[in-house]
């Protein structure tokens, strides 16, 4: 159990999860809030806001912390790497069922979960770095709601699990593929 | 080179930063599309607004820079340095260098294409770029203060996401706006960058920057006499901008005293403020054919069409050119713009007052502008439309209402103006 603990610890989980909580009690605090962002011509709702700050803030276990470690695995590394993913998709799902309490519909806040699979499929392109491409992502998808409305933003149910179940598949394959070329370098 | 930014990496990664940051702040630069080639002013705006993303970016480039120094086991070695304020914040140097580099090719390229596109310059307005590279320093300092105090490298996004937020945070009110830079939605027609605002605005970030950057390492910042002679003058400074900037209204920008016009064509001849002449030949063009009509039937027109300016007075006998600041930016405008434009051969001061005109001038400039499109073959009234009879009436009978409407209008006795009967 405690070699479980300390494998998560290493993962950065419990800070994951607390981050989430942390962003889900902010969901509610700013349930009713629109911001006014420079050069946007209309307030957007701070709820908007929530999606790309769990996409950069929750993604951290998908980077390999212990990149050493991870090279002599016993386990097969696709479920190393699954169960990372998986850490990551239920930590925003806490962020998911708080914007569900307020007036936002499930499908506005499934958005959630193509962020958390687009933040998976840019760690599989870029490792570390990420957060440039989410945070440019994040702003273009933000003027692009603006533009459409709330109701030009809903995620179909089944978008969602398509991308969630793609995202995991990439960033998976990704991750495989680069711990066997460490393992097994060209010549 | 290489020893300024050792710690951002090889030169392949510095190379890719850079090209990351200058990705990065091209996309709110063109979230608006390319509406600034009509403006050079707008196009120095939008790239000082690349900081919007290049800001943040260069936080958590900064703070990744950081985790590296600090668990890179040297920095015993920085605190024996005989100056060790310098080696500590080379990396933070290396990174607004980069970043105010970014910053820089983003606007050269906007202005560059402004001016192509028919804008004309303001090159002594570029000293708007100064504060801009004030707040790009406080924006590294927030990455350096996480990655030297955090020294993690998960920390880095959490520095990109506090970057943005701080910006956020100005945006609704919960702090002054030291993190905005540019972002105006305006066509800077006759108006010019606030000389005060923006000084408060650097002097307040180069505080912020200062204190974040000594706290971030307060044993190699704080040591020699001089180093904390420099922290306390801007973090005091700065404090005392920020505490002003946070008090009543403080612009961006500001009318210009007496706005340049640049005027073309004869009858009418029509006026644009000097920062937006794109769409004036267009303008020009389509006034003159609309204005036939008005010619034909004996209406002297006003001397000049000239664009209201925030802050400038109309002048005495001008009619008023009201464009949208989509059309001032745009290459073309659209006829009922120029027919509306028409309508409204003088800028009465009740059309700006806080009590608004009379009900009866909105309906008589607009009946006015659709007989003027109708005179230009640009308009078909509809069959249900209520003026379709008098529209298509001959001009004797319209004559009457059109000559002593416009009198009126001219003259700006809105109180007296009155549909045709029947209308």
């Amino acid at each position: 159990m405690s070699s479980r603990l300390a494998v998560l610890r290493a993962w950065g989980a419990p800070r994951t999860l607390l981050t989430a909580l942390a962003l889900a009690g902010a969901v509610q605090l700013a349930a009713s809030t629109y911001v006014g962002l420079p050069a946007f011509a209309a307030e957007i709702p701070a709820l908007d806001l929530a999606a790309p700050a769990a996409a950069l803030l929750l993604a951290s276990p998908l980077v390999d912390q212990t990149p050493d470690l991870t090279l002599r695995a016993v386990r097969p590394l696709w479920r190393v790497l699954l169960l990372r993913y998986a850490v990551v998709q239920v930590a925003g799902t806490l962020v998911l069922v708080s914007l569900t309490l307020t007036a936002w519909t499930l499908a506005r806040a499934l958005v959630l979960v193509v962020f958390l699979a687009g933040s998976a499929v840019t760690v599989a392109a870029v490792d570390a770095w990420f957060w440039v491409p989410v945070l440019a992502a994040s702003y273009a998808w933000l003027w692009w709601v603006q533009q459409r409305g709330a109701h030009g933003s809903d995620v179909a149910l089944t978008s969602a699990v398509a991308a969630l179940v793609l995202g995991g598949l990439v960033f998976v394959a990704a991750g495989t593929w680069r711990v066997h070329r460490s393992r097994c370098p060209r010549r | 080179m290489t020893r300024t930014f050792v710690w951002l990496g090889d030169r392949r990664t510095v190379v890719l930063t850079f090209a990351g940051m200058l990705l990065a702040g091209l996309v709110p630069v063109l979230s608006h599309g390319t509406d600034w080639l009509g403006s050079w002013k707008l196009a120095l705006d939008r790239g000082t607004f690349s900081l919007t993303l290049v800001g943040p970016v260069a936080a958590g480039v900064a703070c990744t820079a950081y985790v590296r120094l600090t668990t890179s086991g040297v920095e015993p070695l920085v605190q024996t340095a005989r100056r060790p304020w310098w080696p500590w914040l080379r990396p933070a140097l290396a990174t607004w260098c980069l970043a105010a580099a970014a910053v820089l090719v983003t606007t050269l390229g906007v202005t560059v294409a402004a001016q192509a596109a028919g804008s004309a310059p303001f090159p002594r307005t570029l000293w708007v770029l100064v504060p801009a590279l004030c707040v790009l320093a406080a924006q590294v300092a927030v990455g350096v203060l996480l990655g030297g105090l955090g020294r993690r490298r998960w920390l880095a996004p959490v520095a990109a996401a506090a970057t943005f937020g701080l910006g956020v945070l100005g945006a609704v009110g919960v702090i002054p706006e030291v993190f905005r830079t540019g972002g105006l939605t305006g066509s800077y027609a006759g108006e010019t960058f606030d000389v005060a605002t923006h000084l408060l605005q650097a002097g307040a970030a180069l505080g912020i920057a200062a204190g974040l950057l000594t706290l971030s390492d307060r044993a190699a910042v704080w040591r020699s006499l001089g180093a904390r002679a420099v922290v306390l003058v801007l973090v005091l400074g700065g404090g005392a901008c920020y505490v002003a900037l946070g008090r009543g209204t403080h612009e961006t920008t500001r009318p210009l005293a007496d706005p340049a016009l640049v005027c073309r064509g004869q009858a009418p001849r029509v006026c644009l403020a000097r920062e937006t002449t794109r769409p004036l030949d267009d303008l020009v063009r389509r006034m003159e054919q609309q204005a036939v009509a008005l010619t034909e039937i004996g209406i002297e027109l006003p001397p000049r069409w000239v664009q209201h300016r925030p802050g400038a007075p109309a002048g005495d006998g001008d009619g008023a050119l009201e464009l949208f600041v989509e059309e001032e930016l745009a290459g073309e405008v659209s006829d009922e713009t120029v027919a509306r434009s028409l309508a409204t051969p003088a800028d009465c001061p009740a059309y700006r007052g806080d009590v608004p005109p009379p009900e009866a001038s909105f309906d008589t400039r607009r009946l006015l502008a659709r007989w003027l499109l109708v005179h230009a073959g640009l308009l078909e009234p509809g069959a249900d439309d209520q003026d379709r009879a008098w529209l298509a009436s001959g001009t004797d009978e319209q004559r009457p209402w059109v000559l002593g409407t416009y009198d009126r209008l001219r003259a700006c006795r809105l109180d007296e103006l009155r549909l045709p009967a029947g209308v």
